[in-house]
């Protein structure tokens, strides 16, 4: 039963985090995004319907409180529950290095696309290398390093995946 | 039990696909399911967001009061620990009265700026990143905000609603990317433009001058820029900012610190009515 309390801990903690946290410390530029941490570990662990679902929840919540666009956060949660959940019960991805190469990829690419669309939409950017030397980097790989220790964390704690089983049915 | 895991992959896939395109279009699809969505959660979310600001106020005010007193005090603090009532209710004061402070500042920041009436709002969220900049604050039409309508704080102008619902509203604050502010440099009455900048390079939030009349160069670093009153939106005299850097040839001619700390804004005030017309 306990279990079940994991991921809604994780969830409460990066929303601190993100919200609160680095945003008192000043650091947002170079703060990893732990939403999308939590959630390409999580859904590694419970699977891509119960992550993206949740995503898509709370993104559209925090866009709708929070953000300019409504779906944007909700879109990249889900697509983050999606790429995560389809590594799920790999042999290969059952370590640190690949949900946290996931989530890495996954924000660096993000902040790419949004990039584009600010200049897109005639925003006032520039210093694309200054960015990504500064804040595309930087977030994506503090993104994959905490979402490898939150993937190992989530596996030790106690998932209701019973790994052992699945990768057993895998092998078969 | 394998099989039927990748029976259901294109299923899941095929969902949420669905659902992604559904979020997209309401992304893409005009303002009125997208404010509907926004105004049906926001009004549930609001309130809990207000509570939980004020939760956060009084944490903080908590450590700020534990941290910053002497010896003698914490050794009065250690031996009156069992008083956890009175020093709830002090740091409540505490808080009170720092509140109060800020906005007695606004008012009289906002009674030096000319008679405008003014809703005075909480900031109870932040937008996430470092992309857009902008606010969500606990007044909406039930305290007359509207769309366009500039927002101040004791230390100048913090930016103009965008969207507005019942009991909340949104700010794009004038160091968002997509922000212009038409102004006037104090000390020699030129009229330029001020715009919000996301530059990779500066860690600091800073804001463009430009169009500035090129026989009009003799912008010093300091001098203070304030709104000029055109365009119908920001009312004239609010403080922009100071010019940190002038900058010789080029479209842009100066780089201005804004006034406001904006990493710290609590209180704000919204000018009701149109701004610059009154």
């Amino acid at each position: 039963m306990k279990k079940r309390w994991v991921p809604i801990i994780f969830i409460i903690a990066a929303l601190i985090l993100d919200f609160w946290v680095f945003d008192l410390l000043g650091i947002t530029k170079y703060a990893p995004d732990c939403l999308t941490a939590v959630f390409a570990a999580l859904a590694l662990a419970y699977g891509i319907v119960p992550m993206a679902l949740s995503g898509l929840i709370l993104g559209l919540v925090i866009d709708a409180v929070a953000n300019p666009y409504v779906g944007w956060t909700a879109a990249m949660l889900a697509l983050t529950a999606l790429a995560g959940g389809c590594l799920r019960g790999k042999y290969f991805a059952d370590n640190a290095v690949i949900p946290g190469v996931t989530a890495a990829v996954l924000v660096f690419l993000r902040e790419n696309i949004v990039y584009a669309f600010c200049k897109l939409m005639g925003r006032q950017v520039t210093g694309y290398a200054a960015l990504l030397g500064t804040h595309m980097l930087p977030s994506a790989i503090l993104t994959g390093l905490l979402c490898a220790g939150l993937y190992l964390i989530a596996r030790k704690g106690g998932t209701p995946v019973e790994r052992a089983d699945m990768l057993r049915q895998e092998e078969d | 039990m394998k099989s039927g895991g990748s029976s259901k992959k294109p299923l899941v896939i095929t969902l949420i696909a669905v659902i992604l395109l559904t979020v997209l279009i309401i992304v893409t699809n005009g303002s009125a399911v997208s404010n509907w969505l926004k105004n049906g959660i926001a009004s549930i979310v609001t309130p809990i967001e207000g509570a939980a600001a004020k939760a956060s106020d009084a944490i903080e005010s908590f450590f700020r009061n534990l941290f910053n007193t002497t010896d003698a005090d914490r050794e009065n603090e250690r031996l009156r620990g069992e008083l956890a009532l009175y020093e709830q209710m002090r740091s409540e004061f505490e808080e009170m009265r720092l509140e109060n402070e800020r906005l007695s500042e606004l008012l009289n920041y906002s009674s030096s700026i000319g008679n405008y009436e003014l809703c005075t709002a909480r900031v109870i969220a932040k937008s996430t990143g470092i992309w857009f900049r902008t606010l969500t604050l606990n007044a909406g039409t039930n305290k007359g905000v509207d769309v366009d309508m500039a927002v101040i704080c004791s230390d100048g102008l913090v930016g103009r609603v965008t969207e507005v619902g019942y009991d909340w509203c949104k700010v794009t604050s004038i160091i968002d990317s997509s922000s212009t502010v038409p102004i006037l440099v104090e000390r020699t009455r030129d009229n330029c433009m001020a715009r919000g900048i996301l530059d990779g390079s500066s860690d600091e939030a800073v804001m463009e001058l430009y169009y500035l009349p090129t026989d009009r160069t003799n912008l010093t670093p300091g001098d203070t820029v304030v709104t000029s009153g055109m365009g119908g939106i920001y009312p004239k005299g609010l403080i922009v900012g100071t010019v940190k850097e002038v900058m010789i040839g080029g479209e842009v001619s100066a780089i201005i610190t804004p006034s406001v700390d904006f990493m710290h804004l609590e209180e704000v005030a919204v000018i009701l009515g149109e701004g610059a017309e009154q």
